[in-house]
């Protein structure tokens, strides 16, 4: 019973990392309607600028979060601005893909150029650190991300609900053509959006630096799963993104804890295949 | 005989003598390069394109984008391999088999996913891949992680063995020359015009009375099955085999030629490998020693920039150029469109007499 | 004797998530004729056309096709009965040429062409009879809004139906190029296809159609000869009283 529940807590903590991988990836396919193939990528992207602000200013890991958010947001805003923007006039939705695929390899193998193949960590003093809650075993790292990631995804429901830009930002993903009538520069939405995505995806990469190694191809294990959440809680929706992540967290522990750690990457993309087309089927009979 | 005629004729004949030469100089290559370098690069060159313009059969032509193509080549090699290795069979008779099983597992996958528009394809290819690779690794039938090897030999046609890389060289251009007839005859086919109306527009094309569902799925099982006789090939080529081969990366790499190269066209993927594979094999040879990943960087920043500056490809940028229509009217002779059609004209009244 | 009718309506309606777009229509269309519907705009039009052309089932009632049920029969099966369609939100196969596009059309349907010599000599044909032809190497995205309708037209008769569905075809179209519209689909009728069509503009169902139904909050209101129905005092206080005059002009 104890081992069953510790891993149901250790799936709800990574859970965590792919629901907010999730929603950044539906706030961008919201508006724009483009899955973003790069999002892995961004998060391994803010690893690396963690590892490199507490190298070399000496910073916690997790001092460094606001200032990888805003780095990796002014990242995200130039991109968009000088590559997706142009691109979306293309109407082509097979070049819009394999730009953000593209994305992805010039990050990670910039990444493999630049830093080299070797894991990297971030040492800190807590990073071994355990609190027992119960019959439960909580890495201090873990938890302390865990807990900001709730915190930043209640901001984001917040900003997107409340906040004027959040509330342009949900015009547009409802109505492009609506939202430019009423006086939204559809543009600068797309530029807020891309860049808010990527702070997200960059934010959660410097979370898991406390407890995670850092290597040029961290971000594509993560990326997979960000797919994988937006598809089984429904493309565009933020909420269905969060849900799904920790469904997905705690899915994928209890496979390694049941049957073997080894297959639980397979039974991940199985169940995800499972899902997605035993949906379809029933959306086609209703319809 | 009259004058439309005569232009015709005389265009097809120095189209056919252009075409001819620059098959000739394929042909020759191996007679005067030695180099098993160079050998290996074209060898390369060959079956990547391949690969591409399986790809582009359904990216190019049918607007789905796959990322899965990678996990087609794989499955196609393991079916071969497996099937040599463990029941003794003969290597061009496994071919035929890797390329049902492959076709069939496709079919069968994507049938549920085209039901539904949007990106859901691209997210099941890629999901499909992975599931695979990991069930490979996972699977001591397929060999695990340490992959499964062909056994080497005395130089066979029928075990299709060799140590030379010439005969791979042939065997790899008489492949790709025939896919893409194939992709030529198909895309001026009924098939060719369905999958382009469903790129274009799936209502219209259901309008017209297409349905869309059932040519998307020949598109799929078509496609798969190239890739695998794609992963025939090379791991007849290679000799060996592991998961390795069907990363995401690698599926990504199969798309490079075909976007770079122009995916409107079925030209698209020959032209993209010629230029993309030779670049991408020198940078690795000469830095990957001091820079790993310079290669993959390089692919990268020129798909990027052919996207953002060039987004028909390079075939796309052709087709509009000066050095297109010095080529056709100067050197070729070709005459205007109006003229091949008083040709079709007469022939059919011929026909109609 | 009355005749089968080409196509029977059967009491339909159609609700999307509570709200009722069409309620409990019924009419029929005569073969060989032209048969028109109009209405002010959310009239419910669209979606009757939409439920006849299978691109969505109707949520209540039945469709009939010389006497046989067509209501569950799905979009692209429509033209094996002979039937084609257009859409009112221009569908060009945009990165394909005017040629291209009906030679695609020529290639499906009940007299699909067998090859590409057949295919391209129909398409040919039509694109000569729709006026299209001196265009036919143009992409189709780089043609205005009149070709763009016409083209709609040609790939439409490409699939040589019997029972042609016109949507909008002349909207966005000046007086005289919809005079040349009009022209065209009285000499397709003339061919001998059956036309139905939904029209905003007033001048094209009065010179075109035999037999007009008018739509209104999703309701049939009224149906019969232009004349009548422009008589009809529901009609000219829901859809006239605004358009009094163009109907009169």
């Amino acid at each position: 019973m104890s081992i069953f529940l510790q891993a149901c807590v250790n799936g709800l903590l990574i859970g965590g990392f792919y629901s907010l991988m999730g929603m950044g990836q539906n706030v961008i396919f919201g508006v724009m309607k483009i899955v973003n193939f790069c999002h892995g990528e961004m998060l391994m992207v803010g690893m690396y600028l963690t590892f490199l602000l507490s190298t070399t200013f000496g910073l916690d890991p997790y001092a460094c979060v606001p200032l990888v958010g805003i780095l990796m947001f002014l990242l995200g805003a130039l991109i968009q601005h000088t590559l997706i923007t142009p691109s979306l006039g293309t109407k082509s939705f097979t070049n819009l893909l394999f730009l953000t695929v593209g994305l992805g390899m010039l990050l990670s193998n910039g990444a493999l150029v630049l830093f080299g193949s070797e894991y990297r960590t971030i040492p800190t003093a807590y990073s071994q650190t355990y609190i027992t809650l119960g019959q439960v075993n909580l890495s201090l790292p873990r938890l302390i991300s865990f807990g900001v990631l709730i915190v930043i995804s209640i901001a984001l429901f917040a900003f997107l609900k409340y906040s004027t830009i959040g509330k342009q930002i949900r015009a547009v993903s409802q109505n492009p053509v609506g939202a430019e009538v009423v006086g939204i520069n559809a543009k600068r939405i797309y530029i807020l959006t891309y860049g808010l995505g990527t702070a997200l995806a960059g934010v959660a990469g410097a979370l898991l630096t406390g407890f995670y190694t850092i290597f040029p191809t961290a971000g594509a294990a993560f990326g997979f799963r960000a797919l994988i959440v937006v598809v089984v809680g429904g493309l565009g929706s933020i909420p269905g993104a969060f849900f799904a992540g920790i469904f997905l967290g705690i899915l994928e522990t209890m496979v390694a804890l049941f049957i073997s750690p080894s297959y639980s990457d397979l039974i991940v993309f199985v169940t995800f295949i499972v899902i997605l087309v035993v949906r379809q089927m029933i959306i086609l009979r209703r319809k | 005989m009259n004058n439309n005629v005569k232009a015709v004729r005389a265009y097809r004949r120095n189209l056919s003598i252009a075409l001819g030469l620059i098959l000739l100089v394929f042909v020759l290559i191996p007679v005067f390069v030695k180099s098993p370098y160079v050998l290996n690069v074209f060898v390369l060159i060959f079956y990547m394109s391949t690969l591409s313009m399986a790809w582009n059969l359904l990216g190019g032509m049918t607007g789905q984008n796959s990322l899965g193509h990678a996990a087609y080549m794989g499955l196609g090699a393991y079916a071969s391999c497996l099937l040599i290795t463990k029941a003794g069979a003969n290597p061009w008779l496994s071919a035929i088999f890797a390329m049902v099983v492959v076709g069939l597992v496709a079919g069968v996958i994507f049938y549920p996913c085209f039901i539904l528009r949007g990106p859901y394809f691209t997210l099941v290819s890629i999901a499909f891949g992975e599931a695979m690779r990991q069930f490979i690794i996972n699977s001591s039938f397929f060999g695990r992680a340490s992959g499964v090897g062909l056994p080497f030999g005395k130089d066979s046609w029928l075990d299709f063995r060799f140590a030379s890389k010439v005969p791979y060289y042939y065997v790899g251009l008489v492949m790709l020359l025939g896919i893409y007839l194939l992709m030529k005859k198909i895309e001026r086919s009924r098939m060719g015009y369905a999958l382009r109306t469903i790129r274009e527009d799936e209502d219209a094309a259901a309008a017209i009375g297409i349905n869309p569902t059932r040519y998307k799925v020949m598109a799929v099982v078509v496609s798969a099955m190239v890739a695998a006789l794609v992963g025939f090939f090379y791991a007849s080529y290679i000799r060996y085999i592991d998961p390795e081969l069907m990363t995401q990366a690698k599926s990504t790499e199969s798309v490079l030629p075909a976007v770079v190269g122009g995916a409107a066209y079925v030209e698209g993927p020959l032209v993209g490998g010629l230029i993309m594979i030779p670049l991408s094999e020198f940078l690795r040879a000469r830095f990957s020693a001091m820079l790993p990943g310079i290669n993959m960087l390089m692919y990268a920043v020129v798909l990027i920039t052919v996207i953002r500056f060039r987004p028909t490809g390079i075939l796309g940028w052709y087709m509009r150029s000066k050095v297109k229509e010095f080529i056709d009217v100067k050197l070729l002779k070709k005459p205007p469109v109006e003229v091949f059609e008083a040709v079709e004209l007469e022939k059919n009244r011929g026909k109609g007499a | 004797m009355e005749t089968t009718p080409i196509i029977e309506v059967q009491r339909i309606t159609k609700r999307f998530k509570g709200l009722t777009a069409v309620k409990d229509v019924s009419f029929s269309i005569r073969e060989g004729g032209i048969t028109g519907m109009i209405g002010p705009n959310g009239a419910g039009k669209s979606t009757t056309f939409n439920m006849i052309c299978g691109y969505y089932p109707p949520t209540e009632g039945k469709i009939f096709f010389r006497g046989q049920d067509i209501t569950d029969k799905r979009a692209y099966e429509y033209t094996k009965m002979k039937i084609a369609r257009t859409f009112q939100i221009m569908k060009p196969l945009k990165n394909l040429s005017v040629l291209e596009n009906v030679v695609a059309s020529c290639y499906f349907g009940h007299a699909a062409a067998k090859n590409e010599h057949e295919a391209r000599e129909r398409a040919m044909d039509i694109l000569q009879f729709t006026g299209l032809y001196e265009k036919r190497h143009i992409l189709s995205k780089d043609m205005g809004t009149p070709d763009q309708k016409r083209l709609e037209m040609a790939r439409a008769l490409a699939t040589k139906p019997e029972l042609l569905f016109l949507d909008e075809n002349m909207a966005g179209l000046n007086p005289a190029e919809t005079e040349a519209a009009i022209e065209l689909i009285r000499q397709i009728n003339r061919s001998g296809v059956t036309i139905f069509l939904i029209e905003h503009i007033m001048q094209a169902v009065v010179s075109l159609c035999e037999s007009v139904i008018v739509l209104h909050h999703g309701e049939k209101i009224a149906e019969g000869t232009p004349e009548q129905v422009m008589n009809d005092p529901v009609v000219m206080e829901v859809y006239l009283g605004t358009k009094g005059g163009a109907a009169h002009a």
